[in-house]
């Protein structure tokens, strides 16, 4: 109950607050007011975990369950009546009695004994409908970690063993691929998937970081040396800088910001180096392209999965791939092929959700731009990322699209509820609540039949619109 | 751009812009939604959010785009600065290197931006004083010299966040007034009718 009182004291210091600044208004030129779409949804997402957390309790006591659908009710309509209705049992009877309206006559000991045998009934009903709840979900558990673990049999005694072209194009192995890979055979998975066709090897990795390191503290030293003489930069310790090398000294800027609600990524955690690593060798490998920002977030998920080395090729072999290279390359006018052709997919596919976009000024480079940087990595947990990303490996290109649609699909109903262009280019760059449920991901992204054919017609006929030939 | 709409009397569009890292988005989320946030994820592309302020008796909607700051990112991010109103240029007044890039900042802005648009310049992260690398007459220099405002903010401690913001829309609305000598009195230029969809709005723009 106290989760349900604090949630109406927000809803109260929200109130306050505007009422505040309301009155502020007229002693400057700009007074600020709370922005009501901000407060609004603080308040939501309040309701949402005062929700989920009493759902976490109903599992663990029977007793308190009972309260759990009063406090989900209120939290979405009248939170005050629930909490003088149900607040403590003994007194419920009374409690119902003090209800009555004033001037409503007063109910007979009869009726009012049948209302009080109603209620229980009532209370009874929600205990066992809450018991039957907890037993489906522990056995929903029970059923998903027995066949996390069949698959993970699966996998290492037949899969892996007999991998061939033919065999993994098997509708048993698609099958069991499409539930996402096991976290034991996923480093496997991936190395297969993503062959070292640039031929790196350990020495070059080697190389490369050692370049890193050093092209590193040069940069740091001429700086720290202009700032204290506040002279111009010794040019020619720069110039032993070649390319985009001097992106490496922003790589540091990112690491801590790449999954920062994992905090293994922060200074000092396990992850801080071997991700910097990663990526200063791949700026010294790569100096054409350089650092750019949205790898930290490919090399962080690569790195949590793989070995420092085998992480590494897998990122140069993956950035190598024609759809990142004209991203991570800023090939603008390619960029915009794709985005042109994606929008005509996206028509073709569902008009109504496009024309919606359209409307609110929302073309696919909005949020596209953040899925294909970071392969979706961005938007989605780390649970949801890992299983898109072992489909991508199966599936390759053709999937990228196939996701978008499928997330644009999960997401209809708040696309033609929403009305602001701010609202929706948010809801596209954190997907929260259920839309961050693998499960329903995967559902709506399996509705998607596309085809590569259907790729290409798309991204021709945007060429058409373009009036270049850029492929 | 300055677009009216039903429900509001204004909504503006505001950019904010600078090198990476320098706390953009943690400014915005100040200013928005009064959160700062050590652990904000890495912008890429841009990023919004909106606030309602009011001015007299009129609703104003701002409408924050954040940009990413990587120089790599520039060419896609210029495009946003189309229909800006006003624009914060934001460096780390520990960190030479982003002031030093103030000057591409405001060319981008000038080259790509709708003429005229007015600017303020601000120098974050303030807490950190005891590391700064750049000096306040130095900045205030280069305002002065670009007829800029400047000032000097920490989103960290929630100091002159709000200030740097007024700053911008007060000289918005000067520039817009001088050109439309009462708000109250302007009338929309023009009438988008949008009766081929069913979610039809009003809506018009003044640039």
């Amino acid at each position: 109950m106290s989760a349900l009182e604090s949630s109406n004291e927000i809803f109260a210091e929200g109130d306050q607050l505007s009422n505040s600044n309301f009155q502020n208004e007229s002693s400057s030129l700009v007074t600020t007011d709370t922005s009501s779409h901000s407060s609004l949804g603080a308040s939501i997402s309040t309701c949402d975990d005062v929700t989920s957390t009493t759902r976490k309790l109903s599992i663990r006591s029977e007793e308190l369950s009972s309260s759990t659908d009063n406090i989900k009710l209120a939290s979405k309509s009248k939170p005050k009546r629930s909490i003088s209705l149900f607040t403590n049992s003994d007194t419920q009877g009374q409690l119902i009695l003090h209800q009555r309206p004033k001037g409503t006559p007063e109910r007979s000991q009869k009726e009012q004994k049948k209302r009080l045998r109603e209620y229980e009934k009532m209370v009874e009903g929600s205990r066992k409908r809450d018991l039957e709840r907890t037993v489906s979900m522990r056995e929903k558990q029970d059923h998903r970690e027995q066949e996390q673990e069949d698959l993970q049999k699966l996998w290492l005694e037949q899969i892996l063993p007999q991998w061939s072209d033919k065999f993994i194009h098997s509708k048993r192995v698609q099958e069991a691929w499409w539930r996402g890979l096991p976290p034991k055979v996923r480093a496997e998975v991936w190395k297969l998937c993503v062959p070292n066709e640039l031929n790196v090897t350990e020495d070059l990795y080697g190389i490369f970081l050692d370049h890193a390191k050093k092209k590193l503290q040069i940069h740091d030293s001429v700086f720290s040396q202009k700032v204290e003489s506040e002279t111009d930069v010794p040019l020619h310790l720069l110039q032993t800088l070649k390319g985009r090398e001097d992106t490496l000294e922003s790589i540091r800027f990112d690491i801590a910001r790449t999954f920062p609600t994992l905090a293994i990524f922060n200074e000092g955690g396990p992850f801080y180096e071997p991700l910097h690593n990663l990526l200063g060798a791949y700026t010294c490998f790569r100096p054409d392209i350089g650092y750019v920002q949205g790898m930290s977030y490919l090399a962080a998920l690569l790195i949590l999965n793989l070995d420092e080395y085998d992480a590494f090729v897998c990122l140069a072999n993956l950035l190598n791939k024609p759809i990142l290279q004209t991203f991570y390359r800023v090939d603008d006018r390619r960029m915009n092929l794709f985005f042109l052709g994606f929008d005509k997919l996206l028509h073709s596919f569902f008009p109504k959700i496009a024309e919606k976009l359209n409307y609110v000024g929302i073309t696919s480079n909005f949020y596209m731009l953040d899925w294909v940087f970071t392969l979706f990595s961005k938007p989605f947990d780390i649970e949801v990322v890992c299983r898109l990303w072992d489909v991508f490996f199966r599936d390759g290109e053709l999937f990228i699209y196939r996701t978008a649609l499928g997330i644009l699909r999960m997401v209809q109903n708040e696309i033609f509820t929403l009305n602001e262009f701010v609202d929706l280019a948010q809801l596209f760059s954190k997907m929260t609540g259920k839309y961050n449920n693998h499960e329903f991901l995967f559902e709506n992204i399996s509705k998607i039949n596309i085809t590569m054919k259907q790729v290409d017609q798309a991204m021709r006929s945007a060429e058409l619109e373009l009036g270049k030939t850029v492929f | 751009m300055v677009t009216i709409d039903e429900e509001f009397d204004m909504v503006i569009k505001l950019v904010l812009i600078g090198d990476t890292g320098v706390g953009k988005s943690n400014l915005l989320s100040r200013y928005t939604r009064d959160e700062f946030n050590s652990e904000s994820k890495t912008t890429i592309g841009v990023d919004f959010a909106t606030r309602t302020i009011q001015i007299g008796k009129k609703k104003m909607k701002t409408q924050i785009w954040d940009t990413a700051g990587q120089e790599r990112y520039r060419a896609m991010t210029n495009a946003y600065y189309r229909g800006a109103a006003g624009a914060l240029i934001v460096f780390d007044i520990c960190s030479l290197n982003s002031f030093d890039s103030i000057g591409r900042w405001l060319q981008e802005i000038r080259e790509y931006g709708d003429p005229g648009v007015p600017i303020v310049l601000v120098g974050n992260k303030f807490d950190l004083k005891h590391l700064r690398q750049v000096p306040i007459s130095t900045a205030e220099l280069f305002a002065h010299e670009n007829s800029l405002k400047y000032i000097e903010t920490s989103a960290l401690l929630n100091s002159n966040v709000e200030s740097a913001f007024q700053f911008l829309i007060t000289e918005i609305i000067n520039s817009f007034s001088q050109v439309h000598k009462d708000i109250q009195e302007c009338t929309p230029l023009t009438f988008e009718d949008r009766s081929d969809l069913s979610f039809r709005r009003k809506c018009c723009v003044i640039n």
